[in-house]
């Protein structure tokens, strides 16, 4: 019961700064839930960030780091340093801005490559290797990382292993006329997330965590994620088509939403829902599809279309 | 198809295995097209084999016939692939091309897909409703019956209704029947019922003003065998009663066909001499001097045969019979539609027996002061032989006549009008065509005492000189006279018709005309070379060679490339247990108003689309909850769960069905 009425506290309260984006931030709770990372894509101004703040504001003593990603940060800005300390004659690790609970990596793709790639380590096993020493990271670590779609220039795509460590990319998209208005009479004053009070506690989430890897998944189910994820490959339109990560991505959030819906198993439905958001970022297009307009998301809708679903 | 029950049998088997199988191919639209290719030469091969054995009007509704047959590669794609439609563009090469070069190029087209079990469906309507047994009483009942019950299982709601509107239905298709039935008659019939052929009867057009248009294509080919001779003309009927301008036969016992005598000549199939004639007679039949020719053209069953008016014997026919009347008319049944055979003549003898005393001399009683005024005006009484009455008449028609196609003379076919046409023909125009002057003929000769009859047949007049044959058209087509001659015995060919009128037509050759005649050549040659017994076991050991061949390794393609299918709602590659919940059994009924269930759309959701047109939308949410838990959740569910969903499934389809929701979109 505990887990339910935290799922729900921490949606109302994000979901109050959020305005008319209930489906999204669900959707964001449940990639962190099941221990994944999430790759916003979206206009200036549609309120990434904001998500971010108010997701880290929400859990109680959750650490929250931010990085702007700009062309000159460094891998180190990121993991951290050893600095030599005159007084002891010993290096010194300085833990960068990774070791956090949540980090927001705010337009990652500005950042070089080399640098994007710095996070790969940190977000697909949860550890860092600096100077030749492992250093675990935090058990809740959740990397929000935010791009923009129109400004290319001076931006470095994110490589495509970099993009498969992302369980999965949302938009926001821009709200109707009425939740704007919303928007703008709530911020006549403060900013509503600074008026966000913690509503749930680290280990609350912890448990969270746990209760969603103990949704009950079928095994037919899986064959159908397979399938799903499988149809990529070999379709005439990818270049390079979604890998196991992507099957098992989409079983763990899936289990993860099905706590945020108050269910103890997941049904086909919760798949096909989240399964354009899970995969579709992982694709490659060859590049006749690219430039003609076609997109890897629709691609994958038309899969979920074309696969037949159990029933 | 109806007359083909093992293929239809076949057929059906093939078409309706998915059913009960468990095995299907995973066809993408390359396999579509290739179904199509493979359809489309399989639709052209027959198109020529079944134009080369029957003639371009019987071609089509035969081709039609064999479509399901020959569709079946597309409907195996469609009833055995996992897709239940295909894109509309497979049917088409360009449209494919174009589609195919849109996808390599990333452009987005849109696609209308169709499932071929529909224009499968209505194929083997139309296919059998051309085959024989749509004629008998049985099969439009049989039909609706079978349609009433299909739809009947597709649909239990309002029996009533559906039977008004089978009955609707049925009316549309018995007109639609009769109306096919019709169509093809005029298809297959020669294109008018004019020309068709009656051994009995012929309706000339004395009395009808007007040109005569008649088809310039080959009839017959005749080719001199020995001696050179070639008979001037060749008779296809002899009739002897005259009635405002038609010819009939009679009396009617003797109108009958019988079959041609074999029994004693071993040696030649069928005599042709007539049988009244003593044994001894007989035998000159197949007397080894008689001159003979070729004779070969395309015949169907009770097709009459063009002969001399002397002809002898037949050898090397390849029939089923033939027969003959007392009037000489020999008609035969031929094995293939394209025939040749070696016929003898000039036996001194006839195919007809003597002439009747009454009827050979009839003649219509108004008109005979005509004719007694012309004989008496000739001499013709006073002649003593009768070559010498007949050269007299034939040089009086020859210098007081003219021949024309377009003759002006008109009278009524209906009631006997004065001056007759017969008459103001020989009194007042004395222009005409053959008709004209045969009938004119024939009735003086009558009124002169001499058993006279009408002929029709053709002119041998058209030489092919690089060939040596000669050719016989339809414009070839011509009547004269059957001259009883007491003093022979025999009967004799006298024509009248003015040499000339053999000058208007020699003249239409057109190109078209000697293409067509090309091509019909060419259909005959390779016809007689494919039914020679040693080129027909060849032809049907290598077409059948081929089609195996293809078959097997089709066969064998497919049978290494088919999978499994689950039974359906289940993930694809799972082998486990699926656990059907009650629910599931009442998609049928939903799938009514909901219309079919995509394959990416999930139960439940597809389901809810019910919610607002039930009365008690909760049952619905209920059930679908507990559907999915009972379906998806790996934990075993307890009885009371499982008990409920079926009250609530019951309840379900009992609200759906008397509530009968509107169809939704």
């Amino acid at each position: 019961m505990s887990i339910k009425n935290t799922a729900a506290r921490l949606e109302s309260a994000i979901g109050s700064v959020m305005h008319g984006q209930q489906e999204v931030v669900r959707r964001v709770l449940a990639c962190m839930i099941s221990g994944g990372h999430v790759l916003l894509e979206d206009f200036p101004g549609t309120g990434k960030t904001t998500l971010a703040k108010a997701i880290a504001k929400s859990i109680s003593s959750a650490a929250f780091r931010r990085v702007q990603f700009t062309p000159d940060l460094l891998p180190s800005d990121i993991l951290g340093i050893s600095v030599l300390d005159p007084r002891t004659q010993e290096f010194k690790f300085h833990p960068g801005p990774v070791f956090t609970d949540i980090l927001l990596a705010d337009e990652i793709n500005r950042a070089s490559p080399r640098t994007q790639s710095a996070l790969l380590e940190a977000m697909g096993e949860r550890q860092a290797t600096i100077d030749g020493q492992r250093y675990d990271l935090d058990g809740l670590f959740f990397v929000i990382a935010t791009q923009n779609p129109v400004e290319f220039r001076g931006t470095y795509p994110l490589p495509e292993a970099q993009m498969d460590r992302f369980a999965m990319q949302c938009s926001l998209g821009y709200v109707s006329a009425a939740e704007e208005v919303a928007i703008l009479s709530d911020q006549t004053d403060t900013h509503p997330v600074d008026r966000l009070g913690a509503v749930a506690s680290r280990e609350e989430i912890l448990e969270l965590m746990t209760a969603a890897r103990q949704v009950r998944f079928s095994d037919e189910l899986r064959h159908y994620i397979v399938t799903l994820v499988g149809a990529t490959r070999g379709h005439p339109s990818v270049q390079l088509a979604a890998s196991p990560r992507a099957s098992l991505a989409l079983m763990k959030v899936s289990q993860a939403l099905a706590v945020f819906q108050g269910v103890d198993f997941v049904s086909p439905e919760l798949i096909q829902s989240l399964a354009v958001d899970v995969i579709a970022h992982r694709l490659v297009l060859v590049p006749e599809a690219k430039y003609s307009g076609i997109h890897a998301r629709q691609i994958v809708a038309d899969l979920i279309e074309q696969t037949p679903v159990p029933v | 198809m109806t007359e083909r029950p093992l293929i239809g049998i076949l057929l059906i088997l093939l078409v309706e295995s998915p059913h009960m199988l468990k095995f299907r191919w995973d066809f993408n639209e390359t396999s579509f097209s290739r179904a199509w290719h493979l359809t489309t030469v399989a639709l052209l091969l027959s198109g020529i084999l079944i134009l080369l054995d029957s003639g371009a009007r019987v071609a089509m509704p035969v081709l039609l016939s064999w479509l399901p047959a020959l569709l079946v590669a597309m409907q195996f794609v469609q009833s055995f692939g996992m897709k239940d439609s295909m894109p509309l563009n497979t049917f088409s090469f360009f449209a494919n091309y174009h589609r195919i070069r849109n996808l390599r190029l990333g452009l987005t087209e849109s696609v209308i897909h169709i499932n071929f079990g529909n224009v499968y469906f209505v194929t083997t309507m139309v296919a059998a409703t051309l085959g024989t047994w749509s004629d008998s009483w049985v099969f439009l009942p049989g039909v609706i019956v079978l349609t009433g019950w299909m739809l009947l299982s597709a649909s239990r709601s309002r029996p009533l209704s559906l039977v008004v509107a089978l009955t609707i239905a049925g009316g549309i298709a018995v007109a639609g029947q009769l109306g096919l039935q019709k169509l093809e008659e005029i298809f297959t019939s020669s294109g008018a019922a004019l020309f068709q052929f009656d051994p009995n009867s012929t309706s000339t057009r004395i009395g009808k003003p007007g040109p005569i248009i008649q088809s310039a294509d080959i009839v017959w080919r005749l080719t001199p065998l020995d001696r050179k001779l070639t008979p001037p003309l060749l008779r296809t009927a002899s009739y002897n009663t005259y009635t405002l301008g038609n010819w009939k036969c009679s009396p009617a016992g003797e109108m009958k066909f019988k079959d041609l005598d074999t029994r004693t000549l071993a040696d030649v199939p069928y005599s042709l001499l007539a049988p009244d004639l003593e044994e001894s007679a007989q035998l000159l039949a197949i007397g080894p001097g008689l001159p003979r020719f070729t004779l070969r053209g395309s015949a169907a069953a009770e097709t009459p045969l063009a002969l001399p008016g002397d002809a002898a014997s037949l050898r090397d026919f390849e029939l089923d019979g033939a027969e003959r009347n007392s009037f000489g008319t020999v008609r035969i049944f031929p094995k293939y539609s394209i025939i040749e055979g070696t016929v003898l003549w000039k036996g001194l003898q006839n195919p007809e027996i003597r002439p009747f005393p009454r009827e050979d001399l009839e003649l219509p009683a108004k008109d005979r002061e005509t004719f007694q005024r012309i004989i008496r005006d000739l001499g013709l009484d006073d002649q003593p032989t009768l070559a010498a009455k007949l050269s007299i008449l034939r040089t009086w028609f020859r210098e007081n006549f003219t021949y024309s196609k377009n003759p002006t003379i008109s009278s009524s076919s209906l009631v006997a009008t004065s001056p007759s046409a017969i008459v103001q023909f020989l009194t007042t125009t004395r222009s005409g065509h053959c008709e004209y002057f045969a009938s004119a003929t024939a009735l003086i000769l009558r009124e002169a005492g001499i058993p006279t009859r009408y002929a029709t047949g053709y002119a041998v007049m058209e030489l092919d000189v690089k060939r040596k044959e000669f050719i016989i058209r339809g414009t070839h087509s011509h009547a004269w006279c059957r001259v009883w001659s007491e003093e022979n015995k025999q009967w004799l060919d006298f024509d009248t018709t003015p040499g000339s009128w053999m000058a208007g037509i020699s003249l239409a050759n057109s190109r078209t005309q000697r293409i067509n005649d090309e091509v019909k050549r060419l259909r005959e040659n390779f016809f007689l070379w494919r039914i020679k017994p040693g080129n027909r076991l060849g032809v049907t050991l290598g077409m059948a060679g081929i089609g195996l061949a293809m078959v097997v390794f089709i066969a064998k393609r497919l049978w290494k490339s088919r999978r499994h299918m689950k039974p359906t709602g289940q993930a694809t590659g799972y082998s486990g247990v699926m656990r059907q919940t009650p629910l599931n059994a009442i998609e049928r009924q939903a799938a009514k108003h909901l219309g079919t269930r995509p394959h990416g759309q999930p139960f439940a959701t597809w389901l809810m689309g019910l919610g607002t047109s039930l009365p008690e939308p909760s049952t619905l949410v209920d059930a679908v909850d507990l559907h999915q838990r009972l379906r998806f959740d790996p934990n075993p569910a307890s009885e009371d769960e499982q008990k409920r969903l079926l009250e609530l499934a019951k309840r379900l389809e009992a609200e759906i069905r008397s509530h009968s929701p509107g169809i939704r979109s």
